[in-house]
C-alpha cells in the first residue's frame, strides 16, 4: 500500500425492498424514513355528540397506549395520512395503510 | 537531532513530504502519513499531557481510539479544533498543538502541584470537603481547574449538512473481519456501506504478519478492498460509527481531509438493513506501581508505531503480559533494533513461545510483575519482582528501560453492541467482556466479538455476511469463505487474568485520564460504592471523553476482587453514544443561524427595503416592521403610520396570510364541518369571518372565508397558522370523511395581497385601472370580487383589520412588486403611508380585533371571546362543537375578552401584567393583560385582557387592579373595542 490514503468511494443507489424497520410505508411514496412521519394520534372513532360528557372526554384524552400490537396514525410529509400498526415492543412495523381506506 | 526515533525504512509514510508542526511551544517535523501522535514519537517526545485531577505527566499509551492522555487542542490556519486525541490527528504542515491540563506548558504546568498532595485528595474528595459551608462557593474555583481542552467560538468549520441514507448492509471496521462480511455481502448482491475510524483501512493488519490467501495480509488488504470498490462497496475512512440508535439507526461523522485546513465533518443518519460489527479489540494496562509514566504504552501500541508509521517508542524495552499475544509485539520491536527484555506473569508461558523468545535473543523473565517504574518525565528504569501467587520470593530485577510496553490481554470493542441494546457476558477464558444474543439487526464478529485469532475473524466475517444476505435477500454469496494465518507464528491469545499487584502503598493506576487508582476503587468499595454504576460516580472512573476505554474493565474487576465477586457479576456500566466526542457543530451541521428555520419572505421584499423598512421575522415570515423616515425612532414611526390609517390611509404587504383553496362538490359541506360558523348559508362573492377550533374547543385559529364559488371556498388562516390549518384540513378529510369529494390546494405564495386602508383609500382605488365594480353598491364591506386590476389578474376584497374602510387587492405573486409601487404613487396625493406589522397590531387592538395565541391562550373557547352566535344557532356537527357543552365549557368564571381603561397617568399597562383581586388579605390573579398599547388616535394607553367573569364585569363597569413587579394599577374593565365602537368608518 502506499502511503496515498485511501479515499471514499462513490454512493451507491439505495434498495427500495428493505425489510421492515422504523421506516414506513406512504401510499404515495412508498417506503421512507420515520423522521418524514409525523405523530397524529391513535385512530379514535369519533363518538356522535350526543355522548354524555365522560364519554367525549374519554375520545378527547384517553390513549390506549398499548404494549405490543399498536395503531397509530401518521402524516406523511406529503399530506398522506397512514395507519400503522406497529409491536410497540419489538418496534416492528406490521402494516401501513392509507388512512381513509382504513376508515372506509 | 530531528525524527530521532524515525526507523530508516518502512512504514505508510512519506519520507518526500517532511510537514512541520508545533507541540506544546516546541517545533517539530513529520512526514506525510503520520499522526500527531507517531510524529511525537518520532522526535522522542515522551512526555504528551498532564491528567486531569492531579496534573501527573503522562505519556502516549496508545495508538488509536482509546488513547487516554494525548489530548490536545489543535490549530490549523484560522481553524480550531479541541480535545483532540492526538492518535487520531492526521500530521498537516502548520499544524499548532497544545497538550490540555498545562499552563503555560509541560514542564512549568502550574498545577503540577497537585500531584503532591494526591494523598489528602482521593476518590470522593471533593463530594466530602466541599460541601461546607456550600457547593456554590467553592465552585467557581473548582470550575477553573477541571474541564478539558479549550474551544474558540471564533474559528469554527465550515458546516456541511447533515445528509440521511439507507443501505443493505453496513460493515462498521476495515480490519480482516470485516473485509471478509463486505466481500460476501456484495457477492450477494447487497448495497454494501464500511467505515473505518482511521484514515487508513486493515485494522490489526496494519501492524500484524499474516498471509491472507497466500498473499502479505497488507497487500490483501488494499487489492481485496480496490476490487470490492470496484463492485460497488461504498468505503468511508475517518469516519466515525459514534452511535447506534433503535431500528439500526446509525450516526456517522465523516471526516474528509481538505487542503490547509482541519478536516470538513458531515454527520450522517444511516438506516441500515443489517450491520457488521467488526469494530476489533483494544488492548489493555496491567495495573501496576507507577504505571502512568511517560513511556508505559500499551504493547501493541509500540508495534503499530513501529510497523504503520515507522518510529521506534524505545531502544531499551521491557514488555510485560500476562498473554501469548504480546510476544508478537516484542518481536515486532526487538526487529526493529531495540534491545527487549520481556516479563511474563505467568510461570508457564509454554515452550513454542520461550523458543521463539530465544531464537530472537529476546531475555524472557516468567512469573514476575513489573513493580516499579523510575523516572517522572520519561521512563528511565522499571523493576519486576515476583508475582504475589508466585511461591518464591525475592529475585526481583532492575532493568535500564526506556519503554516499558504492557499488554493486560484485549478487550473486544463492544461499546456499538452495547448501545444497539445488546447485553454481554463475560468469559473467563478472554479476560473480557463479550457479545450476547444481538437484540436488533445486527451481528458482532471477529475480536468484536471475542474471537482474536485471524482465521476465526475471517470465518465469522465471512458467515456474518452470508447471514445478512440470506437475511435480506434469501440469497447466498456463493463464495468460500477466506483462509488467512498469522505468519509471526507465535498465534493464540492465551491470557490469565491479572487486575493489579499487591505491592503495598503503591499507586496503580486504573483510570489514566481520570487519575484513578486501584487504592480509589477499593476505596470505593470499602465506602459501599459496589455498584459498578456507582462506583463510576464516585470515583469518576471511565468518565468524560475517555469512557473508560482502557480502564473499564480493570476497574470492574478490581471491584469484583474488593467485593468477592467474579466480573461477569459485577457487570460493565452502560455504553451510551457517542463511541468518541463529536462536536455539536458537526451534529448541528447547517441547522444554524437563519437556517434553523426557513425563512420566508415576501414576493416584493425588495420594494419594501427601498421604502426604508425595518424587517422582522414574524413565525416563519419576514415582514415590515414599520417604515422609519429619516431620523426617525421606532415608536415615533409606529405612532405616525397608525395615524396616517386613521386619517388618510395606508398602504399594507399582507401577502403572508393564507390563502387556502378547498374546493370540490362537498366543499360547502366540508368547511361546514369543520369551521365553527356556518359557511354552507354564505352566498358565492362574500367574506364571512370565522373561527376555527380544535376537538377540544380551544380557538386555534381565525380568519375570513370566502365562498369564490359554490364548489370552492377560500380560507384565509394567520401568516403563521397556514401550515397547521392545511394539516388539520387533511386530516379531518383523510381521516374522519373520506367520503366527502373535496380537495386542497395551497395559493399562499402564488398570490400577493396589498391591503390599503383609511378614510381616503378611496380616492386612491378611484385612480386604479380595473374592470372589477367596486363601489359600495356592488361591493360592500365583507364582499369581494374577482377581475383584472392594472391588466393583471385580481380579487377585491372589501375587508378590514384596521377598522378603516379597507380593500385587499390580491394578484399574482410576480406582480406584487409593481402594484405597491403603482399604489404607493396613486396614494401620495392623499398622503397614504406604508405601514407595517406593528402599527397594524396597534390598530387592530384599539378595535378589539384578536391575535389567535395572544389575545387567546390553550383554555379560550369561542364563547369566551364573545362570540355566542353559532354555539346557540349552529345545528350541524363541527370540529369542536361537543366541547363547547362540557361542565369545564359553562364553567362561570371562565376568562373572557375584555378591554381594560387605564384609570392612572402612568401610560399603558404592562403585557402579561395580572389582573387581580384582593381576598382576605391576599392578591389572587383573575387573568392577564395580552396586548396593551399607547393609542395614537384616542391619545390614551388601551388594553386587551382576559379576566375571569369579564364580560359580566366589564357591563356593570367593575374596577379591578392591574399588578406587575410589585406595582398595583387601577383599570376599569370595558368591551374590547376601544375605538369606533358602532363600526361607522368600516362602511
Amino acid at each position: 500500500m502506499s502511503a496515498e490514503h485511501a479515499t471514499s468511494s462513490p454512493l451507491p443507489a439505495p434498495r427500495k425492498d428493505l425489510p421492515p424497520m422504523q421506516r414506513f410505508t406512504c401510499p404515495y411514496c412508498g417506503i421512507r424514513d420515520e423522521s418524514e412521519f409525523h405523530y397524529i394520534s391513535e385512530p379514535k372513532p369519533r363518538p356522535a355528540s350526543s355522548v354524555d360528557d365522560k364519554t367525549w372526554g374519554r375520545y378527547l384524552y384517553y390513549e390506549h397506549n398499548s404494549k405490543g400490537t399498536h395503531e397509530e396514525l401518521y402524516r406523511h410529509v406529503c399530506g398522506a395520512l397512514v395507519l400503522v400498526r406497529r409491536d410497540t415492543v419489538t418496534h416492528r412495523v406490521l402494516s401501513c395503510r392509507p388512512a381513509a381506506a382504513a376508515e372506509a | 537531532m530531528p525524527q530521532r526515533h524515525r526507523l530508516a525504512t518502512g512504514g505508510e509514510i512519506d519520507r518526500s513530504r517532511p510537514l512541520s508542526f508545533l507541540f506544546d511551544g516546541d517545533r517539530y517535523e513529520g512526514y506525510a502519513g503520520d499522526s500527531l501522535a507517531s510524529a511525537l514519537v518520532a522526535n522522542g517526545v515522551k512526555l504528551v499531557g498532564r491528567s486531569f485531577k492531579y496534573h501527573r505527566p503522562r505519556g502516549l499509551f496508545a495508538a488509536g481510539a482509546e488513547e487516554p492522555n494525548g489530548l490536545a487542542d489543535i490549530t490549523l490556519g484560522d481553524q480550531h479544533e479541541p480535545n483532540a486525541r492526538a492518535t487520531l490527528v492526521e500530521l498537516a504542515e502548520g499544524l499548532i498543538a497544545k497538550p490540555v491540563n498545562a499552563e503555560p506548558d509541560l514542564l512549568r504546568d502550574r498545577y503540577a502541584i497537585l500531584d503532591r498532595f494526591a494523598r489528602f485528595i482521593p476518590a470522593g474528595f471533593y463530594y466530602k470537603t466541599f460541601m461546607r459551608p456550600t457547593w456554590a462557593l467553592w465552585e467557581p474555583r473548582i470550575r477553573k481547574m477541571a474541564g478539558l481542552g479549550r474551544l474558540d467560538p471564533a474559528a469554527q468549520k465550515a458546516p456541511q449538512a447533515a445528509r440521511h441514507a439507507a443501505c443493505d448492509l453496513l460493515v462498521v471496521g476495515s480490519g480482516p473481519t470485516g473485509i471478509a462480511a463486505a466481500r460476501a455481502g456484495l457477492a450477494a448482491g447487497l448495497s454494501v456501506w464500511m467505515v473505518e475510524l482511521e484514515n487508513r483501512p486493515g485494522g490489526q493488519l496494519l501492524w500484524r504478519e499474516a498471509e491472507i490467501e497466500g498473499q502479505p495480509a497488507r497487500d490483501w488488504v488494499s487489492e481485496t478492498l480496490a476490487a470490492l470498490q470496484a463492485e460497488g462497496l461504498h468505503l468511508m475512512p475517518r469516519t466515525l460509527a459514534a452511535a447506534y440508535y433503535d431500528h439500526n439507526r446509525i450516526a456517522l461523522l465523516e471526516q474528509r481531509p481538505a487542503a490547509d485546513r482541519l478536516p470538513d465533518e458531515r454527520l450522517w443518519l444511516l438506516r441500515a438493513g443489517r450491520v457488521v460489527l467488526a469494530t476489533g479489540a483494544q488492548e489493555r494496562p496491567l495495573v501496576f506501581p507507577d504505571n502512568d509514566r511517560p513511556g508505559v504504552m500499551s504493547a501493541a501500541a509500540a508495534a503499530t508505531y513501529v510497523r504503520r508509521y515507522a518510529v521506534l517508542p524505545g531502544y531499551r524495552v521491557l514488555v510485560a503480559t500476562n498473554n501469548d499475544d504480546a510476544y508478537e509485539s516484542a518481536l515486532v520491536l526487538k526487529q526493529a533494533g531495540a534491545a527487549v527484555t520481556l516479563a511474563d506473569l505467568r510461570s508457564n508461558p509454554g515452550k513454542p513461545l520461550l523458543a521463539a523468545m530465544e531464537a530472537a535473543e529476546i531475555r524472557v523473565i516468567t512469573g514476575h510483575q513489573p513493580v516499579a517504574v523510575e523516572g517522572e518525565l520519561a521512563v528511565s528504569g522499571a523493576r519486576v519482582g515476583r508475582t504475589s501467587t508466585s511461591r518464591r520470593r525475592g529475585d526481583s530485577h532492575d532493568l535500564d528501560v526506556d519503554l516499558v510496553a504492557v499488554s493486560g490481554g484485549w478487550s473486544p470493542a463492544v461499546h456499538l453492541f452495547s448501545q444497539s441494546g445488546g447485553k454481554l457476558r463475560y468469559d473467563p477464558t478472554i479476560a473480557g467482556f463479550r457479545p450476547k444474543q444481538a437484540v436488533q439487526d445486527c451481528e458482532s464478529a471477529g475480536a468484536a466479538n471475542g474471537d482474536f485469532e485471524l482465521q476465526a475473524c475471517l470465518q465469522q466475517g465471512h458467515a456474518a455476511g452470508e447471514a445478512a444476505a440470506y437475511a435480506l435477500t434469501g440469497k447466498s454469496s456463493g463464495l468460500e469463505p477466506l483462509n488467512g494465518h498469522e505468519s509471526g507464528g507465535l498465534g493464540g491469545h492465551n491470557v490469565q487474568a491479572f487486575w493489579r499487584t499487591r505491592v503495598p502503598n503503591a499507586r496503580q493506576w486504573v483510570d489514566f485520564q481520570n487519575d484513578v487508582t486501584a487504592k480509589d476503587v477499593a476505596l470505593a468499595a470499602r465506602e459501599g460504592y459496589v455498584s459498578v454504576e456507582h462506583l463510576k460516580r464516585y470515583t469518576t472512573l471511565g468518565m468524560a471523553t475517555d469512557q473508560g476505554k482502557t480502564s473499564n474493565i480493570n476497574g470492574l474487576a478490581i471491584l469484583g476482587e474488593e467485593t468477592k465477586r467474579d466480573p461477569g457479576a459485577v457487570g460493565t456500566t452502560t455504553f451510551r453514544p457517542p463511541y468518541l466526542p463529536l462536536s455539536l457543530a458537526a451534529v448541528a451541521g447547517l441547522r444554524r443561524g437563519e437556517l434553523v428555520s426557513t425563512r420566508r419572505c415576501l414576493p416584493a421584499k425588495r420594494v419594501h427595503e427601498a421604502a426604508g423598512a425595518v424587517l422582522r421575522d414574524y413565525g416563519l415570515w419576514q415582514r415590515p416592521a414599520y417604515y422609519p423616515l429619516a431620523g426617525e425612532g421606532e415608536e415615533q414611526a409606529i405612532k405616525r403610520e397608525a395615524l396616517a390609517v386613521r386619517r388618510q390611509g395606508g398602504l399594507m404587504d399582507g401577502s403572508s396570510l393564507g390563502k387556502i383553496a378547498v374546493v370540490g362538490p362537498d366543499a360547502a359541506t366540508f368547511v361546514n364541518r369543520l369551521y365553527y360558523n356556518r359557511l354552507d348559508n354564505l352566498k358565492p362573492g362574500r367574506l364571512r369571518y370565522c373561527l376555527l377550533l380544535n376537538e377540544t374547543g380551544v380557538v386555534l385559529d381565525d380568519g375570513v372565508v370566502a365562498r369564490q364559488a359554490e364548489n370552492r371556498y377560500l380560507l384565509s388562516p394567520s401568516s403563521s397558522h397556514t401550515d397547521h390549518v392545511l394539516h388539520m384540513l387533511e386530516e379531518w378529510h383523510q381521516g374522519e370523511w373520506p367520503d366527502l369529494k373535496v380537495s386542497f390546494l395551497d395559493e399562499t405564495q402564488a398570490w400577493a395581497t396589498l391591503s390599503l386602508c383609511g378614510p381616503r383609500v378611496q380616492e386612491v382605488m378611484g385612480r386604479l385601472e380595473t374592470d372589477i365594480a367596486w363601489d359600495d353598491g356592488e361591493l360592500p364591506h365583507m364582499a369581494f370580487a374577482e377581475g383584472r386590476v392594472e391588466g393583471v389578474p385580481a380579487r377585491i376584497a372589501r375587508v378590514s383589520f384596521t377598522g378603516e374602510r379597507g380593500y385587499e387587492i390580491s394578484v399574482p405573486a410576480r406582480y406584487a412588486s409593481a402594484l405597491w409601487e403603482r399604489l404607493s404613487q396613486l396614494g401620495l396625493k392623499v398622503g397614504m403611508t406604508p405601514f407595517g406589522i406593528e402599527a397594524l397590531s396597534l390598530l387592530r387592538a384599539e378595535k378589539g380585533y384578536i391575535l389567535i395565541g395572544r389575545d387567546t391562550d390553550g383554555t379560550t373557547l369561542p364563547q369566551d371571546l364573545g362570540m355566542t352566535g353559532p354555539l346557540a344557532k349552529k345545528e350541524v356537527d363541527y370540529v369542536g362543537r361537543r366541547s363547547l357543552w362540557t361542565p369545564e365549557a359553562k364553567r362561570e368564571n371562565r376568562r373572557q375578552l375584555v378591554g381594560l381603561q387605564v384609570l392612572d397617568e402612568a401610560g399603558p399597562f404592562a403585557n402579561g401584567a395580572h389582573v387581580v383581586e384582593e381576598v382576605g388579605g391576599d392578591l389572587h390573579s383573575i387573568g392577564y393583560v395580552t396586548s396593551s398599547f399607547a393609542s395614537p388616535a384616542l391619545g390614551k394607553p388601551i388594553a386587551l385582557g382576559l379576566v375571569a367573569m369579564g364580560r359580566a364585569r366589564a357591563a356593570s363597569g367593575d374596577k379591578v387592579e392591574v399588578f406587575h413587579l410589585g406595582q398595583r394599577r387601577p383599570a376599569r374593565l370595558t368591551g374590547p373595542c376601544a375605538y369606533d365602537p358602532t363600526g361607522s368608518r368600516l362602511a
